[in-house]
This record gives structure tokens, sequence and C-alpha cells, in this order.
């Protein structure tokens, strides 16, 4: 070996090494997924039993129902892990599988000369990966991130040397992906779209006209590549069903599919929120993936740039994980992962070819090194964010009930608890066997019926009475602010006779059942020293992370309001400067009839920002309360022409509309 | 390829320019009547969401623009016609179906692109731009391979409906001699089936009847098309008509349908005064499916027509018999409604 082509190899595995960390670096960020907690939960019950879960032991509204546990394999692996390194040691083994993954990738690109492929998968990847970290949750779909990496790597190899071999491991990786997550039908999708590709290309690739790059090597004929191909689809379908649930495992996809599907009666589809469209998601609350249009953008330029070096198994590839991202946001970063790589293949050897056809040597220079730059820069964004983040070895603030759990545990006896359907999973995993919550988010157990109902009772909490009427509650535990949705049935249970509050920090709440609590004390709210207290036990918890304090208190003043005690919410928000808390406290002054002190506040966002649409919705309120309806209308025409999916605005337009007819 | 995904990336844009015009037609509407009612004060539920940052996707709460029923399309893109929900409602709306022709000796691409806009309830008026591409192997015999591509015979029309639910349509449609009708390779015209158009003004009527069933629907229908006559090079396309049926099933967003067309010419085309080899009846099976949104509605569909009464002489230097089975035809399309 001369030592030019050793320089190369070791620049070559520098730059793996470079795209392995950066993808690594995106996932560090601590579990915030409510799955996660039932997952382990699984796991700790399956090694108990000394068997597998057939059926749901959990929950209360799926107790005994048939549960197809296709994740089986992945909750046995983070409990082995939980159990030796705790939540930690699990979010480190995410990252790893990441870099694992995009070093997977970075071998399923060719490195050749003349071509800046890698280069631009680099690039690619980790901006993906980052613009969609929000989605890299310790979860089951790491594993999915990493055998698609395996798949598209394995199916390049055949694609670029012929030799069969490279099919050969997939069945098994099948075999493997089935047993750990609902997404395995990805496997056969993706040896299927090269199968159609190879078939395509022997019908009619060798006419002239065909608009599409070959798809493989010269040693192998094309009907052999197809066959060969074909022959991996089907053992691939088959290795599908080797599962413990047979078929009903294999067609579990089918059905999680369903669920993503938009309609006008899927509440599925539009009430999770990983489920909603990234367009929705984006029309309504701004949303962290107001990128994907643009990455859409950029896949169509890249085809166009592309031309006729584009292989159709690629095409298939991204227009199937760019309609599967369309559908539900959660599918937003399988389209990114596999699009990264094939947009590098696209692009790559045009860029290389325009630099230097135009500018020559000097002109490749300036673009490794711009390209280098803006690998530097995500890099560091991806450092930033990760050091903003709190602790890994506890889960992500507000996302589990960790307090109240806590004192649930302390009590005594049993009994059923009502809870957010994100914080089940978190229950399970702290209460049961002694006490099991009403739902979580496996929500494959639940009908679309019982879901409906489930959620009318946050929307309309009148309807909670009769519900515990005929279940039987002990206990509710409920967010407050994230999400938001709960704020009126917490009202309605703090102004319950039969109910009473046992803990709040502000952004959970546990409330327990009168006649089951009476040795237990109430935490009292209306006095000032209850706020301060509660404010000296956050101040304590929070300290050193002062996003998160503010946060919390945040959410505390948003308790006080919506239990209509707007001196204590008031006394929660003192000294904190941030434009959510003026905003807060500007509808909180609107809520307690103060309209002057709301409309100055009010006055003061829109003077920060033009456009702040909540200044927008709070002034259009005030003008309305005040009859001076012209205004009013003026200022919601504003909010609405700036964000014309705003929640707020819409439905305030909406009421206006019925109370005008 | 390029087309979809941009597609897909633009449809925010659209969408939020829609929304934002309905919602400033509706806050207009509210200033008049406001007006109207001498200044009563309009009412608002004094409930104020204590929601002041955007941690969380919210629910979203989609207005619906779409209705049961047939689009109002008229533009077939080469066997392809929309059937399913489509979308309306918007200050005007925009089909466009991209269609692959498949020939034995090549293919034709068309993108067929409608804006149409209803005024009022009854009418519907719009004009429609095809880009064509078409591409022939072997050309005449020769080792070489021809194509020819561009903007085709424009076209406008005119829509009336009738009935108390709109279900009956009239379209009457005039295309405009915009294509190049003597495009030639080689100092030798191309044949008139290789033109971008006749270069004559062409005309068509469309009578629809929809019937709605809770189920999904049925159309039914029938056209008759004057392709221009004789132009000046001599060439000549005869009149044809059609009679049509389709039903489509409502699965959730999905609409399935299945079509079956039968066409007739009435005559023999002619290129420079020769006859030209043409089956004067077919019949066409037409599967279809439509996946649409409140905003968005997407289509794909297969066409494959039989024909028989197999008349003229044959085109060119190649003697080729004609088969039963006929080019087939795939498409692909959307349609958006915005602002």
């Amino acid at each position: 070996m001369t030592p030019r082509s050793d320089r190369l190899r070791l620049r070559s595995l520098a730059l793996g090494c470079v795209l392995a960390c950066g993808a690594a670096l995106t996932g560090l960020s601590p579990s915030a997924d409510g799955d996660i907690w039932w997952h382990l939960a699984a796991g700790r019950e399956m090694v108990a039993r000394g068997a597998l879960l057939f059926a749901d032991p959990f929950s209360v509204s799926a107790a005994g129902r048939t549960w197809v546990d296709v994740h089986w394999l992945f909750q046995l692996a983070v409990f082995g892990l939980h159990r030796a390194f705790g939540l930690a040691g699990l979010v480190w083994a995410k990252c790893a599988l990441l870099g694992l993954g995009a070093w997977l990738l970075y071998l399923a690109v060719e490195q050749r000369r003349g071509s800046w492929a890698r280069g631009v998968l680099l690039t690619s990847l980790v901006g993906g990966l980052l613009a969609a970290r929000s989605l890299l949750l310790v979860r089951p779909v790491i594993g999915t991130l990493v055998l698609l990496a395996f798949y598209f790597l394995q199916l390049e190899r055949f694609g670029r040397d012929g030799r069969v071999r490279n099919l050969w491991p997939l069945p098994l990786a099948q075999v493997l992906w089935a047993n750990f997550q609902g997404l395995s039908a990805l496997g056969p999708a993706l040896v299927g779209a090269y199968a159609v590709a190879a078939i395509a290309w022997t019908v009619g690739g060798a006419a002239r006209s065909w608009p599409f790059a070959p798809e493989g090597a010269v040693s192998l004929q094309p009907w052999k590549r197809a066959r060969w191909l074909v022959a991996t689809l089907v053992a691939c379908g088959v290795a599908t069903l080797v599962t413990p649930f047979g078929l009903r495992g294999a067609t579990l996809p089918a059905l999680l599919l369903g669920r993503l599907l938009p309609g006008e009666h899927d509440v599925f589809a539009r009430n999770v929120a990983e489920n909603l469209s990234p367009f929705v998601l984006e029309g309504v609350s701004g949303g962290e993936l107001w990128h994907f249009k643009w990455s859409l953008a950029l896949f169509a330029a890249s085809a166009l740039i592309a031309g006729r070096h584009f292989k159709l198994s690629h095409a298939l590839l991204l227009l199937g994980l760019a309609g599967l991202a369309a559908l539900s946001n959660r599918n937003v970063l399988l389209f990114y992962w596999l699009g990264a790589p094939i947009l590098a293949l696209n692009v790559g050897p045009a860029l290389w070819r325009a630099a230097a056809r135009r500018f020559r040597h000097r002109g490749l220079q300036i673009a490794a090194a711009l390209n280098a730059l803006l690998v530097g820069a995500l890099f560091s964004t991806a450092a930033v964010a990760a050091a903003r983040e709190s602790r890994l070895a506890e889960p992500s603030p507000f996302r589990v009930p960790a307090m109240s759990a806590r004192r649930l545990a302390a009590l005594p006896g049993d009994g059923k608890v009502f809870c957010a359907d994100h914080h089940g999973g978190y229950l399970i995993w702290q209460l049961y066997p002694r006490f099991r919550p009403y739902i979580d988010t496996r929500l494959v157990l639940r009908t679309a019926d019982e879901y409906a109902t489930y959620l009318r009772l946050a929307d309309e909490p009148e309807r909670f009475d009769a519900f515990q009427a005929r279940h039987g509650f002990a206990y509710v535990v409920l967010p407050v602010l994230f999400p938001e949705r709960y704020q009126r049935l917490i009202a309605h249970l703090y102004q319950s006779a039969e109910w009473k509050l046992l803990y709040t920090d502000g952004s959970e709440v546990l409330f327990g059942r009168r006649d089951l609590t009476r040795d237990v004390a109430e935490q009292p709210l209306t006095e000032a020293s209850d706020t301060e207290r509660t404010l000296a036990e956050l101040r304590q918890r929070y300290d050193g992370l002062p996003k998160v304090h503010a946060a919390a208190r945040l959410s505390l003043a948003t308790l006080h309001g919506a239990l209509g005690q707007f001196d204590s919410a008031r006394r929660a928000l003192a000294g904190l400067d941030t434009p959510e808390a003026r905003a807060l406290s500007a509808r909180l002054h609107f809520a307690a009839g103060e309209l002057d002190a709301a409309q100055q506040m009010a006055r003061q966002g829109l003077a920060w920002d033009h456009d702040d649409v909540r200044s927008l919705n709070l002034m259009a309120l005030i003008a309305l309360r005040r009859g001076e309806a012209n205004q009013g209308l003026g200022f919601l025409r504003r909010a609405l022409s700036v964000r014309p999916f705003d929640p707020e605005a819409t439905q305030l337009l909406a009421k206006l509309e019925e109370s005008g007819q | 390829m390029a087309c979809i995904l941009l597609a897909g990336g633009s449809f925010p844009f659209f969408a939020a320019q829609r929304a934002a015009g309905r919602n400033a037609a509706r806050v207009a509407r509210l200033q008049s009547s406001l007006r109207r009612s001498d200044g009563r004060a309009l009412i608002a539920d004094s409930a104020l969401s204590l929601r002041v940052s955007n941690l969380d996707g919210l629910l979203a709460s989609w207005e619906t623009i779409g209705g049961c029923g047939a689009g109002s399309s008229t533009g077939s893109g080469g066997g392809i016609k929309w059937i399913g929900r489509s979308v309306t409602g918007g200050a005007f709306q925009l089909q466009t179906i991209g269609t692959y022709l498949h020939l034995q000796d090549g293919y034709n691409l068309t993108q067929f692109t409608q804006i149409s806009r209803d005024l009022g309830e009854k009418w519907n008026l719009g004009f429609g731009v095809p880009l064509l591409y078409k591409y022939y192997r072997d050309y005449r015999g020769r080792p070489a391979d021809i194509s020819n591509g561009g903007v085709g015979d424009l076209a406008a029309f005119l829509t009336r409906r009738f009935g108390e639910i709109n279900d009956t349509s009239l379209t009457l449609l005039v295309g405009f001699p915009t294509g190049v009708h003597d495009a030639s390779y080689k100092n030798d015209l191309l044949t008139q089936e290789k033109q971008l158009g006749l270069g004559r003004f062409t005309g068509s009527a469309t009578l629809d009847h929809t019937f709605d069933q809770t189920w999904g629907l049925i159309v039914v229908g029938s056209s008759f098309a004057y392709r221009g006559g004789e132009n000046s090079l001599g060439s000549y396309r005869a009149p044809s008509g059609a009679v049509y049926g389709y039903s489509g099933y409502f699965m959730g967003p999905w609409v399935p349908s299945l079509g079956l067309s039968l066409q007739h010419f009435f005559g023999v085309d002619r290129d420079r005064g020769l006859n030209q080899q043409v089956l004067l009846w077919s019949v066409a099976g037409t599967f279809e499916l439509e996946w649409s949104t409140d905003w968005l509605a997407i289509l794909g569909g297969v066409s494959l027509p039989l024909g028989w009464d197999e008349r003229g002489y044959v085109d060119g230097a190649t003697s080729k018999h004609s088969s039963t089975i006929q080019p087939w035809t795939v498409g692909i399309g959307f349609t958006v409604s915005p602002f």
C-alpha cells in the first residue's frame, strides 16, 4: 500500500469517526419519553415471571386484554441496561447506537474519487439528526435506525459488487427486528424497493429512454439480481413471522399505520401529538419541525441535480419515507436518517464536478473548507444543546410525575389511579402492582371510543364524576402545563368535595379521595406562605438549572391561575422576567378582570414583538370585553394573519361567529 | 419525483395562505354584520388559555373545505379522470395530473395543469395548460430516437351545474391552437400524433351526473369532442364520443374507484392526406385511488384500454398490426384549493 492510499484511508476513517461522534452527540439528552417506563416495567415483569407477556397486566382500562408485545426483546435489553447503569446508561447506549448506525450509513456511501458523497453525508446526517433531535428518544426506534442503516449498507453493497452473500444476513436481522419493534415492516419494504427497481431495470433498463441510473454492477445479470432480491424479500417476510406472536405480530405494523392515517373521526391521528402531520404541528404550535418542508424542497433539488444518476430504488425509498413523514411527525426521523445518504449520493458527485470544473483545485479546497465550517457549526450547536440539558441520570423535567409517585408509594394500601396517558408508564414502573393507572401510552390496547371518552374527561371535566362512579379511582395524577390540556379537570377536582389535593409542586398534581385518605394531610394552596414553600422547594430542586426553574415557576403560576388564585399566581411569577412570564402575567390580570393592567402588559409584549400572537389575542379579548368590537376584530385579524392556524385565535373567531349569529 | 417533493414542501405555504385568506373573510363578515346591527357588541367567552409557550403540540382543528362528489375537473389527463372528494372552497382550484402513456415504440408524458374558479354556486370558469413530452424510439425504423416536447394546446372551459345539489354538470371546453403542429425531423414533418397540437381550434362538451351515496359515489356521463378537423397540412382528426361510469368507495381519507368508458371515433385520422391506422372502438377499464385531506387531494390511477374495429393504413415505414390491448396509461396528480 502506498503512503498516499494510507493517507486516504486514514482520512476516510477519521471522517467516519467524526460522523459517528456527531450523530451520537445529537442524541445526548435525558429521557423525555413516557413509553420507556412501561418498556422497563415489562422487562422487569418478564424477568420476574420467567415468561413473556401475552396479556396486559398493568393498566385498569386494558387489564387482561391480549397484548401483542413485539417489543419484548427491547424491553429485556433496556431493563438489563437500566439495572446495570441506570437511566444515564440507557441514554449513552442510545448515543452509541446512533453512532453505530451513522457509521453503517457512512460505509454504505461508496468512497471514490470524484465524489463528495461522504462529505455531504457528514453534513446532511448530523444536520438532519440535530433538526429532529426531539425525536431521538430512548425508544425501540433507535434500534430501527441501526437496522435500517444495516439493510441500506448490505443492499448498496449488493448493488455495487453483485455478491449474494451481502443479502444473507438480512433475514436473520429481520428476525431480530420483528422481535423488538413494530416498525420491522420497514425491512421488507426496503428490500422491496430494491427488488421493484431491479425488476423495472430488467424490463426497461436497456432502453435509452430509461430515466434512472443502473441499479447495480454489470457482474450480475439484471434478472439474477431481481431474482435474488425477490428471494430475500420473501425470506424477510417469512422472518417477520418468527416471533412469539406469529401472524398477529406481523400484522401489527399495518394496524399502527392505520392509526396514523388522518380522518375526521380518527381520534388517534388527531390527538396523539407524535401522530400529527408535521405540517399540522407547525401550523398549530409553531412547531419544532418547521424544517420538514424545506427538507422536501432540498430533496427535490437533489433529484433534479442527480438527473439520470438517480437510482429508482433510492427514489422509491425517498418517496415512501417522505410519505410516512408527512403522515406523522414521528416518522420525520426515519426520513432524515435514510434521506441523508441518498441526498449525499445524489449531490456529492455533482458538487465535486461543479467545483472542479469551475474553480479547479482551489475550488475544491474552498468547498471542503466551507463544508468543514458547516460541520463545525453543527457540532457546536449540538454541544450547546446537550450542555443545556438537565442530568442524564434523571428523567427530563416535567415529563414524569416523580413526586406524586413517591407520595403514592409512601401511602398504605393500593388502588386505581386516574392519570394522563403519558404518566401511566411511569406510574406502572414505580408503583405496580400496588397501584395501577387507568391508561398509559400503549394506545394499541385501547379502542378509538375508549380513547375519545378518556380525552373528553379532560375537555369536559363535568363528565368525570360519572366516570369516577363507574371506576372507583382512589387517586388522580395529572400534569399542569406539559401538556396544559388537563387544567380544567384539575380545577374541577380541586373544587370537588370528594377529592383533596395531596401534593403539587406546580407541574404535577396528586389528588386522593377524601374517604380513603382521612389520615393524609391536604396540601394547602391558598395562603402566601403555601406558595412561598413551594417556591423554596423548586429553588432547591432546580438549583443550577435556571431555565428549568423558570419553567417550573411558570407552571406553578399557571396552576394558581387555573384555580382562580391570582395573587398567588403573581407571587409565583415575581421577579421572573421572561417573555412567557410577562405573557402569563398579562393573562392573569385579564382573568382577574384588571383590564387596564392586562392591556398595558400586552402592549409591552407587542412592543417587544410586533407580531406576538399571544399579545394580539389578548388585546382582541380586552377590546371585546370593553365593547370595542371593531378594535377587537382588528387585533384578531392581525393575529390570524400572522398565524392562521393559531388555536386560540381560531377558537375566538368561531365563538364570535356564534355570538354574532 | 422532484415535483412531488416540491408539492409536499410547498403545501404548508399554500395551506397557510388559504387559511389566512379565509380567516380575513370571516373577520370581514363579522365586521359588516356588526355595522348592520348598529354597533351591537360581540360577546366573547372570557375563558382564556393560560398557555403562553409552545412546548408541546396542540391539537389541530381543521376546517372542512372538501365535500362529497366528483371534483369539477374537466381535464382528463390522458385517460385519468378525477374521481373522489377532491378539494374545493378556496379562491381558486389548482389541479395538476401527470400521466405516462406507454407506447410500443416510446412514451408520452403529459402534465395537465388547470386553474379554475367558481363564479357563484352554478358556474365555474377555468383554463388548462398541457405540457407534453413525446419520445419515440427508432423513428421510422432508423437507429435514432426522437423527442418532441413543449406546451400543447391551451384550453379554456366553462362549467354549468344543474340540480338542487349541483349533481349534474355540463362543461364546454375550447382548445386553442398553441401547440406546435408542424415540427419536423431532418426536414420531414413528424406525423400528427407526434406533434404537440393540430394547429386548429378544438372543442368538447361533457355532461356528468354524480350520485352521492353514504358509502361512496357513482359518476356517469358522456362527452363529445371535436378534435379539430383538417389542418393546413392536410392532417385530419376525426370527432369522438364517449360514455362512461365510475364508482368510488369511501374508506376514510381514501377513495378507491373503478371505472369503465366506451369511446368511439367517428372516422379515420389522416396524416397529410394518408389514412392512419386506428381502432374505431375502445373500452377502457380504470382503477384510481384518491387520498384527500381537507386541504389537499392526491390521486393516482391506471387505465387499460382494449380496442377493436381497426381501420386505415399503417403509419410510417414499419408495418405493425394493432393489438386489442391498447397503450396503457398511469397518472398521478394533486388538487389544492388555496386562499
